[in-house]
């Protein structure tokens, strides 16, 4: 029986950039699969039904924003942004459109491979709808069910709001959330552009849970797009 | 003719010509006379006068005022001493010859002023006509004038001739000055009473200065320059005979002036600074262009080099021979690329400043065309080009590096946009006074009606996959051509693929070295 090692999907034009990019995650037990084209990657992502996909936003026959769109009119697969332009309105509007996280080029394999593990443990997450057990990385202990926050085994008392911003970040831990969504989820349609009011929050939870606020451990913040909550 | 002149050569004229006439008038009388008295046996006492009157006539429609007067009273007493009786005499016998005699010379006196007065008059209309010409010819000027400065000057030095003064133009310089920017002698200084009474004039967009109601007391006669009803800066005029100051003929002709001055004076300027705007948005597009083209080039062949280099590093990469070698390739080819782009962007960036000097010296174009061919030879492949570079070709002065270059570039722009395999040919013959060479390809050719468009900086064809490169390529092989004094084109072939030209001047004499 072969192995059923996780598939994942590259498209990308630049040939370099697949070689590397292969070499690397098969030596990390991934099976890959190639496209240079978005016309072929929407084919193979059909055909191949990926775990993950990898689409690099300058490809030659279609912009990368329109194929994310395409992509998520019939499939939820986590895909990852690779893409030279670096400017946070074009990561906001991938992440907008359905993309999972945005890694600007250039990168280490290193941190795209932690970015694949962190979606693949969401995907198979959210098979279950239960909630799932204490979230736990480094000295944070989040019970979301307990509504329960530990810091070094010590609890932390968090206001409603906090904890609900928290817990968005903790169900999705690992990936980028932008501020739109987080504002949404907490505060509503109402949140709109207050990224004042976020940034506030963010601030106070870091104080609550970090050892050092000014040299973030946990709640990690990605200028202009949004914030993460690092899994270690 | 200025007034001035008029009078002038009137004087000079009539003192020379009075000479002339005198003498004229002289002679005139004499004929009268003398065939008056021949005549005076036939002849009526009343038609005798009129021997008179046609002499004393021709003199005067002719002669000035002077000899005109001179003549008529000259002639009724000559009529008087030699016609009226008694003849020889003076005093006539009949009192009714008196009448005769006092109205002929009031006639004759009234005649000769009349005449003198329309001749001063047609004289006027001439200099007047004369002044119109001089008014639209500066018009004109104006008009075609491009340039600030020099607008003034024409100004100045019209305006100065015309009305007979000298003339200032003052413009606004810092804060609250008003500086002289043209005319001026240095008779006319601008001390700090004028200055007060330019920038009256300019702040307010009102005449000022000797012979109008502000600032009766100043110098010169001050006119803003208007441009839209605001003033651009002030026009100082002062008559140079201090004793004829500007009728309000003159000042009103002055202000028409002015404003057409100001106008083109606005319009110049407006033409200017759009042309700066011009240049600065081109400016501007080009730096962005070349900005974002760059960044995508450069990020690109990086992501190889981290990519590649992150994943040798990685720990659990568990990474087979075969890979770490195709990795460690792709460093090193990616490093040379992103070399090539720098070299060609810093290239495009040193021609485009002018700054390159080409050192040429006189070879056969075998030589350069062979240095470009081993150069590529690992980007080539094993891929054959054919070159057609006849035994005869004479040698030509070149700029071996640069010539590799545009060898280099058209080369690599086939090797990308043609399929492997497909052949790529050089070749070069003369052609009249100069070397023609052409790089062609049997790819798919250029886009129809971008065969001019290639050359511009950043182009980059719409080729099936994103090609690598910043678009310099052709823009460098031209500059360089260019600088050798040659021309570069690019074609379609009828069979299919591109073909690109280039001919370089063939020099006659050796020189070893030139800058062009």
């Amino acid at each position: 029986m072969a192995e059923l090692l996780p598939t994942i999907l590259i498209i990308e034009d630049e040939e370099p950039i697949r070689r590397f990019l292969r070499l690397s995650l098969e030596g990390h037990d991934f099976r890959t699969v190639e496209s240079s084209t978005a016309a072929e990657g929407l084919s193979l992502a059909a055909s191949h039904n990926p775990e993950i996909i990898l689409l690099d936003l300058g490809l030659p026959d279609l912009d990368g924003l329109e194929v994310i769109k395409q992509l998520r009119s019939w499939t939820t697969v986590p895909i990852i942004i690779l893409s030279a332009r670096g400017k946070e309105q074009d990561k906001i509007q991938a992440l907008e459109l359905g993309a999972d996280d945005y890694l600007t080029k250039p990168f280490s394999v290193g941190e795209l491979t932690a970015r694949i593990k962190v979606a693949l443990r969401h995907l198979s997450r959210t098979g279950n709808n239960s909630i799932e057990p204490a979230f736990q990385t480094g000295n944070l202990k989040v019970d979301l069910e307990k509504r329960q926050v530990f810091v070094g085994g010590k609890e932390i008392h968090l206001t409603p709001t906090e904890h609900k911003l928290l817990s968005i970040l903790v169900r999705q831990a690992g990936k980028l959330v932008t501020r739109k969504e987080l504002l949404g989820d907490v505060w509503g349609p109402a949140g709109g552009d207050s990224s004042h009011y976020l940034r506030i929050y963010v601030h106070q939870l870091r104080h609550k849970l970090e050892e050092n606020p000014a040299q973030p451990r946990y709640l990690i913040t990605e200028p202009g797009v949004g914030y993460r909550l690092r899994t270690e | 003719m200025t007034h001035q002149q008029i009078k002038n050569k009137n004087l000079f004229s009539s003192f020379y010509s009075e000479w002339k006439d005198y003498l004229f008038a002289l002679v005139v009388l004499l004929f009268c006379n003398l065939s008056a008295l021949g005549l005076s046996h036939f002849l009526d006492l009343t038609n005798l006068l009129m021997i008179y009157l046609v002499g004393i006539l021709a003199v005067v429609t002719k002669g000035g005022s002077g000899p005109s007067t001179f003549t008529c009273v000259l002639g009724v007493l000559s009529f008087d001493y030699f016609m009226v009786p008694p003849r020889f005499a003076f005093a006539p016998t009949d009192s009714q010859y008196l009448i005769t005699l006092v109205v002929v010379l009031l006639f004759t006196l009234t005649i000769s002023k009349q005449m003198a007065h329309a001749r001063y008059q047609t004289e006027i209309v001439q200099s007047k006509e004369e002044r119109t010409a001089a008014l639209f010819d500066l018009s004109r000027k104006l008009a075609a004038s491009q340039d600030m400065d020099q607008l003034l000057v024409i100004a100045s030095e019209h305006i100065a001739e015309i009305f007979e003064c000298r003339t200032a133009m003052l413009m606004p310089a810092s804060l609250n000055n008003l500086v002289v920017k043209a005319g001026w002698s240095p008779a006319f200084s601008l001390d700090t009473q004028e200055q007060k009474t330019a920038r009256w004039v300019y702040r307010f967009g009102k005449i000022a200065g000797q012979g109008a109601s502000n600032h009766p007391e100043s110098a010169a006669f001050y006119i803003p320059l208007l441009a839209a009803g605001d003033p651009v800066g002030v026009l100082a005029v002062q008559p140079r005979d201090l004793k004829k100051p500007l009728t309000s003929e003159q000042q009103h002709l002055l202000q028409a002036l002015a404003n057409q001055i100001g106008a083109s004076f606005q319009n110049v300027r407006l033409a200017v600074e759009s042309q700066k705007a011009h240049l600065k948005a081109e400016t501007e597009q080009l730096r962005s262009a070349l900005l974002s083209s760059v960044s995508h080039d450069l990020r690109t062949p990086l992501a190889v080099i981290t990519g590649s280099a992150s994943s040798l590093l990685d720990p659990e990469g568990h990474l087979t021979e075969e890979a770490r070698q195709e990795l460690a390739k792709d460093i090193y080819n990616e490093s040379e690329r992103l070399n090539r782009f720098l070299s060609n962007l810093l290239e495009m960036t040193r021609l485009s400043a002018g700054k390159v000097q080409l050192k040429k010296e006189i070879q056969p174009l075998e030589e350069v065309v062979g240095g470009s061919l081993s150069r590529l030879e690992k980007r080539l492949g094993g891929r054959k080009v054919q070159t057609d570079l006849p035994e005869d070709l004479p040698m030509l002065p070149l700029d071996s590096l640069l010539m590799e270059q545009v060898f280099t570039n058209l080369i690599e722009n086939a090797l990308k946009y043609t399929p492997p395999g497909s052949p790529i040919a050089i070749a070069a013959h003369v052609r009249q006074q100069s070397m023609k060479v052409t790089v062609s390809d049997s790819g798919p050719g250029l886009p129809f009606g971008d065969e001019e468009l290639v050359f511009d900086k950043f182009y980059r064809g719409q080729s099936s996959g994103k090609q690598s490169g910043v678009g310099l390529g052709l823009s460098i092989c031209r500059a360089v051509v260019e600088a050798h004094g040659g021309r570069i084109w690019a074609e379609n072939i009828p069979e299919g693929g591109a073909s690109f030209c280039f001919t370089l001047p063939l020099e006659t004499d050796p020189v070893a070295s030139g800058n062009s």
